[in-house]
């Protein structure tokens, strides 16, 4: 029963920051505008989320879709902000945003300063309280949700203009695309998958502290993103999936448990920089040798 | 007549402000030569601190324990480009960027296994002794780190701009693929300019561990973020634009903490000064417009 537990926990936080990093996914991903401060995002929703169900007594699913709502707002800000700015500025930018944003949950009360917020209630569906596998079904309905929308994304006309101002944003410009207008959507959409997987994180912790959206939980859904391959809808899950497994795994070593992650994390980055199965990845390159040979296999 | 109270907080500022240009000349050496964000600059800061805290308790001496932070770490920082640099240098910019970040985390999470968790006292022979001078009180080792980052700040300026290997890193930053093609071996002048940034971020380490007389594993988190406001202030990849964004830096702070006391801490208060600089001058103080 305990470990049927330890599963379901470390299952629904892999579910959640998979939503995280589909947001992610969109913003660097598909429309390659760096964000190095997902995690304030995250923060963003879990804090509305919380302030709204403890303090204001909303129920837990006007606050969901509320909590990625204000995320998105907020988003817009630093799409308008990445207008200004390119490259290595914006991505210096956009840590700073995360400091900024952390330092704002740490330092005003209504963010309850250094103790956090506590007692988020659990979500209640018909009458029954969910938790444990309920509470991870839910999540995992949502992080299907969020992969079909995507796809939808990768199809539509939106899709393709990020594509273009990811590969070349004058040329973009000059085909008439409206830079600034994708750019806003990029972020936008980016922050609020944030938010909602922050909401989801908060009702299921039912405690949050400024620390959970530090500047290094940014870098872990990036990384998440880079092992699962930029611009792949199922590349999130698994990049969340080994990002949290990972350490898991190097649990005896106790203190050790960083260094080895942080080894692990510096090896795949450094000979395996196109993640696991995303595009240009070797698995990707595997299968795409495969069908290839059987195109061209001589009559 | 200018209070001396503002005076006493424009001296904090500058000595703070040195500390700023020691991290972010290397680091705008660096991205000069490589574009890469060299985060992991602030673990070298680290080690080199250690380093110079150990020999000076071996040998009590002041100017050994400098020049050996500084030695240890050219060494670090010359491993460190010639390792994960040099040949991540085609793939996406994000990831040199992520390499340098985990690479930094590595190292302090490895500092804190070796070296203790805990900070550690660095009590240095130079006695501790205050100076008037119109009403502002200078300590003598606030004069140190003025006089030595300073001094030092010139002679690399100097060695930019006159020396032979200063011209040839020069062309190296406005184009790499002409400078190779007239002669300059890259590999070497990107390990010149690597040793160069990484020794003034082991002697930032030594001096900032005496002026507070304390050391500890997690030192380089407050200089590893800021280095890089202090770089975009100045536009990146400038000398000069580094010592005058450390310079805005410091004193800016020293003025906000003074009046406003603690609305924000002080790592919020660089980023939203360089963020609001930024979307009126997206190319930094001293950088020149695309």
């Amino acid at each position: 029963m305990i470990i049927e537990m330890y599963y379901v926990t470390l299952f629904t936080v892999i579910g959640a920051y998979a939503i995280a990093t589909l947001g992610l996914n969109i913003t660097m991903g598909y429309a390659g505008q760096v964000n190095l401060g997902q995690a304030a995002f995250v923060g963003i929703g879990a804090f509305t989320s919380a302030i709204l169900t403890t303090r204001l007594g909303f129920s837990f699913w006007v606050a969901l879709p509320l909590s990625g709502l204000v995320a998105m707002g907020i988003g817009v800000l630093l799409g308008l902000v990445s207008i200004r700015l390119r490259h290595d500025f914006l991505a210096i930018t956009t840590i700073g945003f995360n400091f900024i944003v952390v330092a704002i949950f740490l330092y005003y009360d209504l963010f309850g300063g250094s103790f956090g917020i506590i007692n988020i209630p659990r979500p209640v569906l018909m009458g029954f309280k969910l938790k444990g596998l309920s509470y991870m079904l839910l999540v995992y309905v949502i992080l299907a949700a969020s992969m079909a929308f995507n796809k939808w994304i990768e199809k539509s006309w939106m899709g393709m203009a990020f594509e273009a101002l990811r590969e070349d944003e004058e040329a973009a410009q000059s085909m008439g695309i409206d830079v600034r207008k994708f750019k806003i959507l990029a972020f936008s959409i980016g922050a609020g998958f944030g938010g909602i997987a922050g909401s989801l994180l908060a009702h299921f912790k039912t405690y949050i502290v400024y620390s959970d959206f530090e500047f290094p939980i940014s870098i872990m859904i990036l990384t998440m993103c880079i092992m699962g391959g930029m611009g792949s809808v199922y590349g999130p899950f698994v990049g969340s999936a080994i990002v949290i497994l990972i350490p898991e795994i190097f649990r005896p070593l106790m203190q050790y448990r960083m260094v080895m992650y942080t080894v692990f994390l510096l090896l795949l980055l450094r000979f395996m920089p196109e993640g696991l199965v995303g595009r240009e990845s070797p698995i990707d390159r595997a299968i795409r040798n495969i069908l290839r040979r059987e195109v061209v296999k001589p009559a | 007549m200018i209070p001396s109270f503002i005076l006493q907080e424009l001296l904090s500022g500058v000595t703070m402000g040195a500390i700023y240009v020691a991290i972010a000349l290397g680091l705008t050496i660096v991205y000069g030569i490589l574009k890469v964000l060299h985060i992991a600059h602030a673990g070298v800061y680290m080690v080199g601190a250690y380093i110079g805290y150990m020999t000076f308790l071996y040998t009590e001496n002041v100017a050994a324990a400098l020049l050996a932070g500084s030695l240890g770490a050219m060494v670090m920082g010359v491993l460190i480009e010639r390792a994960f640099y040099l040949p991540m240098l085609d793939k996406p910019r994000h990831i040199p960027l992520m390499i340098s970040i985990a690479l930094f985390i590595l190292i302090e999470e490895l500092g804190a296994n070796i070296f203790g968790h805990h900070p550690k006292g660095f009590h240095i022979n130079i006695p501790l002794i205050s100076y008037e001078v119109g009403g502002v009180v200078v300590t003598s080792h606030q004069l140190l780190v003025l006089v030595l980052v300073y001094s030092v700040t010139a002679a690399l300026w100097l060695f930019i701009n006159k020396s032979k290997i200063g011209l040839a890193s020069r062309a190296l930053i406005q184009d790499q693929e002409i400078a190779q093609s007239m002669g300059v071996n890259v590999v070497r002048i990107v390990d010149v300019n690597f040793a160069l940034g990484s020794a003034l971020a082991g002697l930032g380490g030594v001096l900032v561990g005496m002026y507070y007389a304390s050391i500890s594993p997690f030192m380089g988190d407050m200089v590893a973020y800021k280095g890089l406001v202090v770089i975009v202030l100045g536009g990146f990849g400038s000398i000069s634009g580094a010592v005058l964004g450390g310079l805005i830096l410091g004193i800016s702070e020293a003025f906000l903490t003074a009046h406003f006391g603690h609305i924000l801490p002080r790592e919020a208060f660089a980023f939203i000064i360089m963020t609001v600089l930024l979307i009126f001058r997206p190319q930094g103080l001293l950088g020149r417009a695309e």
